[in-house]
């Protein structure tokens, strides 16, 4: 860049250079302006017209605009393209300054930091991560400032990084800020499955001390001394750099956001992300769909925060006896009083989302619609309030208790705010009528000043006679006369001309003159009053931020059980009943997704037994299509939905407490990324044998297939032995290999189970309906013949299989049993005697005695002898 | 050649089906009762197109076996009774081995059962009477059936099926009444993918009331209950603001099925006594209970109308036992001066309180809380005359007055008659009002509702005027059709509104679920 910029130019490039990586976008009057790069990259990205600008010495800088009052909708489009924007405002008033207007930034926007309501989606929160690596160490913190929550996580020390990627997953976060040291974390494979990509973030670095200080400031000693010592110092430094980098990007005030939430990692259900996608429970497998996951049909929220806290619920299923029951009582009573429950969602309707207002409320461009629709949400509460008021839940009572109905608030606001305000602050009707004397005063005024013109008008009519007289008004001229072209003889001296048109002319008088500059002073001093009230309404609703927010966890929480017994009472759930003694009863299971959404053909519902001793393993085979992975999918559904507090749709259910559920559903390659299926799968089974543990519950469905038949028998079969002897988890474990089906009695904990199937000459009729035994036949053909696969094709395969079916693959399955258990005896024996040669030759001695001819005296000297060679180690 | 022939079974079957099976709401009503026969405790019925493209019933009850579900749907095969005696004693509500069979023979009909503690159950296609398929089927314990094309070989009754939405309608009727006399059943009734009913099945007759009417009839319910000659009866009678002028919300249920018995409504009616205007019935539903001899049910096909064995000594014992919990209103008339339910009135507040900590709450006046506005729009005209009775500061009676007016035939004179008071009333209020006021009419908006872009809308009754936004004042964009209505004199002296298409006039408080106004 040459020196001779000029000045603007000068101050463009200073604010670009200390706001690297952003878009900057550069007030110059009514418009938004990017030069350079930016322009070239905007104007592609926007199809905006790109154009110049001369920048000093002879150059012509390249240049694009937006104009100001439509620049958040391509801010936003920026946004969602994952670009962040730095935007400079003009300082002072143009009108007022000589040369060059300051200008500073007072925003950068980024993807985890919008505030606007057209990008945010109301059921999901918006999150920014912050991932510090120092050391071996990993801490993970991030926040949503759209509803204010600041949140640090606690992990195990040893699984801590895992557990940091796996967290960040979950969240699905929109922006991630990482230190150098942590992009290693990031490998490619796991990149692919991130939302965004981590930006390296140098200029918040963020050390201990540093970091224990921002915190301290923000959030008081108190509370972080409370959490301190449970953070490493990797935590602690992630929050320090969150929050540095969200005081730079928001120019300072945060008000909302008011405490830091330590999240155990512990203390939820530990549901990994690959579970999170094959149980469908947020999103549907194909295309994403809310809607036909188990998230859209518990979903019958009334409130955007409702709905959050039902998702979050939904993520992170609970592990306490206590707690999950406390869920369960206010459920159950929601249940039973209908009446409560739709009076409850009706006057949830009147409640807005209150989280995203207090961040809009306490941020620097507030619209009094906000304000309106606060003062409207708190007028819904008291109903809520005495709705509740006889619960016997504990949970409800407590909410009950904890709601604060802020009348006073609400009567202000409500009082204040005009219903028909205009959205910007500026505009005039913001206060309505009656609340403040000075302004009623004001207003009269301005009222009065309209009459008298409108009086004016009359009487110049009638004392000058000029019948179409008018009097107008217009923004560069004023009130001014109009009188046509065919009365300007009558027009009287004291006329002023002001403007001249085609047909007409217009002209001032004094006394018009006089009444126009009351109007415009009182107009003038009615908008700074209104604003001046506005603020006062504002900052008190700033001082009650922390009460409101509170009353919004309650009605979150509230609106969720509600959800919850709505969804109970249309599908015809039924209460689970929790133990902690490891036993899983279900009869007559359903499941919630495909029974709500597969209408057309019948729902089977299936019994399920699971338990720690002879029920620990459930070997399920059985032809394809014939309900398996959906019979699978339905136990670790409804284990789940009974963890969350939801009920279950079963007949009856018996639920014992679980510390995790994990499962290797679905098969998909990944060969973008290098893995093709069996490598996936088998990363996931090793995941899970890793992580699990007795109390866990795991759904394998077809482990071992992708590769050759006896390598995928093999390692299916070494694996059920591994999980039902050591690792001892509960497991329902479908498979092809029929085979596997002979481990029962042989070992401990296996149960067999397989689809039930009618046969009917050559029709095969699946009856899904899971029964006790084992399937000897898989079906395939028959379901290649559904798929219409050619006949000659399908007969060959009978023949083949029949032959197949002859040769020794059973028998050998009956030996490696018999065989290994035989092996053990003979392991466990030898064992007992010697472990080395000269013993084995003794014993084989020893065998080839022939007793009966032998004298005693020789069989004692034997004796002796292999005594002797026992003792001296072999050597007679 | 003989002119007299026997005709085939398929013939006759299709002959009497043009008695069973009048249309959609009587298969429904013949497949109901089979359910509850079954002993079902759930019951979903789904409808699409009022039931001339599909109807699916499906129950939770006992099943069939393989043998039974074949057999099921042939003429004059019954499970329900064996002798000629056990037509004596019916207890259950089908019997006549009719309806199945009449129902197959004009339509597509599809079936799975299965019966409890059956492994597996039966699948059974049937395609105009004709067996096409037979199978084992994976199914839950219960039965279902699936009646498609209903008269598609009779396309002569199939021409006089009435319109989509009315058959719909009619299929509604036939499940409330169900749902009435079975509150232990929980009926579901889908309708075009959409839940109409969906009752809890949990044995109280209030909550089906609530049900099926909605928040109208809460608190307007008194339970009554009593003997009478050979049995009992309980139920609840409704507040006679409640009533209509056509017996369409009276509900007798005898044994579990819904019957009319002319004797009965009467019996009830007279208990009201002067209470009830003329020409109008009250909402009642009573459940007779009395032993199985001693009512005929096997009067008429559809066994709509029952005969009583002893009539009179039941009718009697009715209204004496009704009268006492029907007089216990003091005032005939105070419905007609029932105060509409008072808004809840935030106090109201002046900017003393921003700059100073001692507020100084000014009392509203009668100035509900303008955000109250979302909830409580404009209120319902039903009452036309109390308003002028009730008190003036009331915002929406402006509506009221413009309603009372004669219904003319042109508008302009309603606007006419309808000005001057309004805007009188205009300049006496000193705060704003809170309905909106139309621009072309000055008569306030009757009806706010969600414009199909997410606006507000609101409808002038006037001036037959679109709807406007209600934040811009400005005619709004969306128009949603049915809004365009006009408002005039129902028989009840209730306010009906004419639709835009002027094929049928509606309540105001109907306006969301579109019925039509009941006694025109």
């Amino acid at each position: 860049m040459a020196e001779a910029t000029t000045p603007m130019m000068q101050q463009y490039l200073e604010l670009k250079r200390q706001n690297p990586g952003c878009l900057l976008f550069f007030r110059l009057g009514d418009f938004y302006e990017l030069f350079f790069e930016d322009a070239e990259l905007v104007s592609r990205e926007l199809e905006l017209t790109l154009t110049g600008r001369a920048c000093g010495d002879n150059k012509r800088a390249p240049m694009c605009g937006v104009p100001h009052h439509a620049a958040n909708t391509y801010i936003g489009r920026l946004i969602a393209k994952g670009y962040r924007v730095a935007i400079a405002e003009q300082m002072t008033d143009p009108a007022l300054t000589k040369g060059l207007v300051e200008r500073d930034i007072i925003r950068i926007v980024t993807p985890g930091t919008v505030l606007e309501d057209n990008l945010l989606v109301g059921d999901r929160n918006n999150y920014i991560a912050c991932v510090f690596k120092y050391e071996q160490d990993a801490g993970l913190a991030y926040a949503d400032i759209s509803t204010g929550e600041f949140s640090v996580c606690i992990f195990d020390a040893q699984q801590g990084r895992m557990q940091v990627l796996d967290e960040l997953l979950r969240l699905q976060a929109s922006e991630i800020i990482v230190n150098e040291t942590a992009m290693e974390l990031f490998s490619e494979v796991y990149r692919q499955r991130l939302v965004s990509m981590p930006i390296v973030n140098a200029d918040d670095q963020a050390d201990y001390t540093q970091s224990m200080k921002v915190l301290c400031e923000r959030f008081g000693y108190k509370a972080v001394d409370e959490i301190a010592p449970r953070l490493n110092t990797a935590a602690v430094s992630a929050c320090g750099m969150l929050l540095s980098y969200l005081t730079r990007t928001q120019r300072g005030v945060l008000d909302q956001m008011r405490k830091i939430t330590p999240q155990e990692f512990s203390s939820s259900m530990h549901v990994d992300p690959s579970t999170i996608d094959s149980l469908e429970l947020l999103r549907s497998m194909h295309g994403g769909d809310k809607k036909r996951s188990l998230l859209g049909i518990l979903d019958e929220t009334s409130t955007s925060m409702g709905a959050r806290m039902l998702r979050r619920w939904v993520e992170r299923p609970l592990i306490s006896l206590h707690a999950i029951q406390q869920r369960h009582d206010a459920v159950d009573e929601l249940l039973q009083n209908e009446v409560m429950r739709q009076e409850l969602c009706a006057s949830f309707d009147g409640v807005y989302d209150l989280e995203r207002l207090c961040a809009r409320i306490s941020g620097t461009s507030t619209s009094p619609r906000d304000l309106l629709s606060l003062g409207s949400s708190l007028a819904a509460l008291p109903r809520v309030k005495s709705l509740t008021e006889n619960c016997s839940s504990e949970l409800l009572k407590s909410l009950h208790d904890e709601i604060d109905t802020l009348d006073e608030l609400c009567a202000l606001i409500l009082s204040a705010i005009d219903p028909d305000t205009p959205v910007s602050a500026h505009d005039p009707g913001v206060i309505a009528a009656g609340f403040d004397e000075e302004l009623e005063q004001m207003r009269d005024i301005e009222k009065n000043g309209r009459e008298w013109i409108t009086q004016l008008e009359a009487r110049e009519r009638e004392q000058t006679g000029i019948k179409n007289l008018r009097i107008n008004y217009n923004r560069v001229f004023g009130y001014y006369i109009e009188v046509t072209k065919s009365y300007y003889d009558l027009v009287p001296i004291r006329y002023t001309r002001k403007q001249t048109l085609a047909n007409s002319e217009r002209y001032i008088t004094e006394e018009l003159h006089d009444i126009e500059v009351k109007i415009t002073n009182a107009h003038d001093q009615i908008a700074q009053r209104e604003y001046e009230l506005f603020l006062g309404v504002r900052q008190v609703a700033c001082q009650a931020l922390e009460s409101i927010q509170k009353t919004a966890a309650v009605i979150a929480t509230l609106d969720a059980c509600n959800a919850l017994a709505t969804s109970a009472y249309i599908h015809h759930y039924v209460r689970p009943e929790m133990n902690t003694t490891g036993l899983i009863d279900i009869k007559d299971g359903r499941h919630p997704i495909v029974e709500a959404l597969k209408r057309d053909i019948p729902f089977v519902p299936n019994d399920t037994l699971l338990d720690t001793n002879e029920n620990r393993f459930l070997m399920i085979t059985g032809p394809n299509m014939a309900g398996k992975s959906t019979y699978l999918r339905q136990v670790a559904l409804i284990t789940l939905m009974a963890h969350m507090g939801s009920f279950v749709p079963a007949e009856s259910a018996k639920i014992s407490l679980v510390d995790g559920v994990y499962t290797r559903i679905g098969a998909s390659d990944d060969l973008s990324s290098g893995q093709s299926t069996f490598m996936l799968e088998m990363n996931e089974v090793a995941h899970i044998i890793e992580s699990a543990t007795e109390n866990s519950l795991l759904i394998l469905d077809e482990v071992g297939r992708g590769t050759s038949t006896f390598d995928g028998l093999s390692i299916a079969w070494a694996i059920t032995e591994h999980i039902s002897q050591t690792c001892r988890a509960k497991t329902m474990f479908a498979t092809h290999y029929h085979e596997l089906t002979q481990l029962e009695g042989h070992m401990p904990g296996i149960k067999n189970y397989c689809v039930a199937v009618k046969e009917r000459g050559q029709d095969v009729y699946f009856l899904r309906k899971i029964v006790r035994g084992s399937a000897d036949k898989s079906f395939g053909i028959h379901v290649a013949r559904l798929a219409h696969l050619p006949e000659a094709l399908l007969d060959r395969s009978a023949k083949i299989l029949r032959y197949l079916e002859k040769s020794e693959v059973n028998k050998q399955a009956k030996k490696i049993i018999e065989g290994s258990v035989k092996e053990e005896v003979r392991a466990q024996q030898i064992g007992m005697f010697a472990d080395d040669t000269s013993s084995i030759q003794v014993l084989a001695e020893l065998r080839d005695i022939d007793v009966s001819r032998m004298t005693p005296l020789d069989a004692l000297n034997a004796l002796d002898a292999l005594q002797k060679k026992l003792k001296n180690g072999g050597t007679v | 050649m003989s002119i007299i022939q026997v005709l085939d079974p398929f013939v006759s079957n299709q002959i009497a089906a043009g008695e069973v099976v009048e249309r959609p709401s009587s298969v429904v009503k013949e497949l109901i009762e089979n359910c509850i026969d079954a002993g079902a405790t759930a019951v979903t019925v789904e409808i699409v197109d009022g039931g001339l493209s599909s109807i699916k019933v499906t129950d939770n009850g006992c099943g069939m076996e393989y043998e039974d579900a074949k057999c099921a749907f042939l003429r004059h095969a019954t499970s329900k009774i064996r002798t000629a005696d056990d037509l004596n004693g019916i207890s259950t509500l089908g019997f006549r081995g009719e309806a199945l069979a009449a129902i197959a023979s004009v339509s597509r009909i599809q079936m799975w059962t299965r019966p409890k503690q059956a492994a597996f159950g039966t699948k059974i296609q049937m395609d105009g009477g004709e067996l096409i398929l037979d199978e084992p089927f994976g199914a839950p314990e219960g039965t279902s059936i699936t009646v498609s094309d209903l008269f598609f070989n009779t396309p002569a009754r199939k021409k006089f099926m009435k319109r989509p939405h009315v058959e719909a309608g009619y299929v509604q009727e036939v499940m409330l009444r169900a749902i009435l006399a079975r509150p232990d059943i929980a009926f579901r009734f889908v309708s075009q993918g959409r839940t109409v009913f969906l009752a809890s099945g949990d044995g109280n007759l209030e909550n089906a009331l609530l049900c099926v009417y909605g928040k109208e009839v809460r608190g307007l319910l008194r339970p009554v209950k009593g003997s009478i000659p050979g049995g009992t009866f309980e139920g609840f009678i409704g507040d006679i603001t409640l009533s209509r002028t056509n017996r369409k919300r009276e509900h007798i249920a005898i044994n579990g099925r819904p019957v009319n018995c002319f004797a009965i409504s009467l019996a009830v009616e007279s208990a009201f006594d002067t209470q009830l205007m003329v020409h109008k019935f009250p909402l009642f539903a009573l459940s007779i209970t009395i032993p199985s001899d001693a009512v005929d049910v096997n009067v008429h096909p559809a066994k709509l109308e029952v005969r009583l064995r002893e009539e009179s000594g039941i009718a009697q014992a009715l209204t004496s036992a009704i009268a006492p919990v029907v007089m216990r209103q003091e005032n005939p008339f105070a419905h007609l001066y029932r105060e509409p339910q008072k808004q809840q009135t935030a106090p109201r507040v002046t900017s003393q309180m921003l700059f100073s900590s001692a507020s100084s709450a000014k009392p509203s006046e009668a100035k509900s809380a303008p955000a109250q506005a979302k909830t409580r729009s404009t209120l319902v005209a039903r009452e036309t005359a109390p308003s002028v009775l009730s008190t003036p500061k009331y915002t929406p009676a402006p509506v009221q007055t413009s309603t009372t007016a004669k219904p003319s035939a042109s508008v302009k004179s309603t606007l006419q008659k309808s000005a001057p008071p309004v805007v009188t009333q205009k300049k006496a209020e000193s705060v704003k009002p809170t309905v909106p006021f139309c621009k072309a009419c000055c008569t306030a908006y009757h009806r706010t509702e969600k414009g199909r872009n997410g606006c507000t809308c609101a409808c002038c009754s006037t001036c037959t005027d679109a709807c406007y936004d209600t934040c811009s004042k400005e005619r709004s964009t969306c128009s949603k059709r049915w809004f365009l209505c006009r408002a005039s004199q129902g028989r009840s002296s209730c306010t009906h509104f004419l639709s835009s298409d002027r094929t049928a006039f509606f309540h105001l408080s109907d306006a969301g679920s579109r019925k039509k106004a009941s006694c025109y």
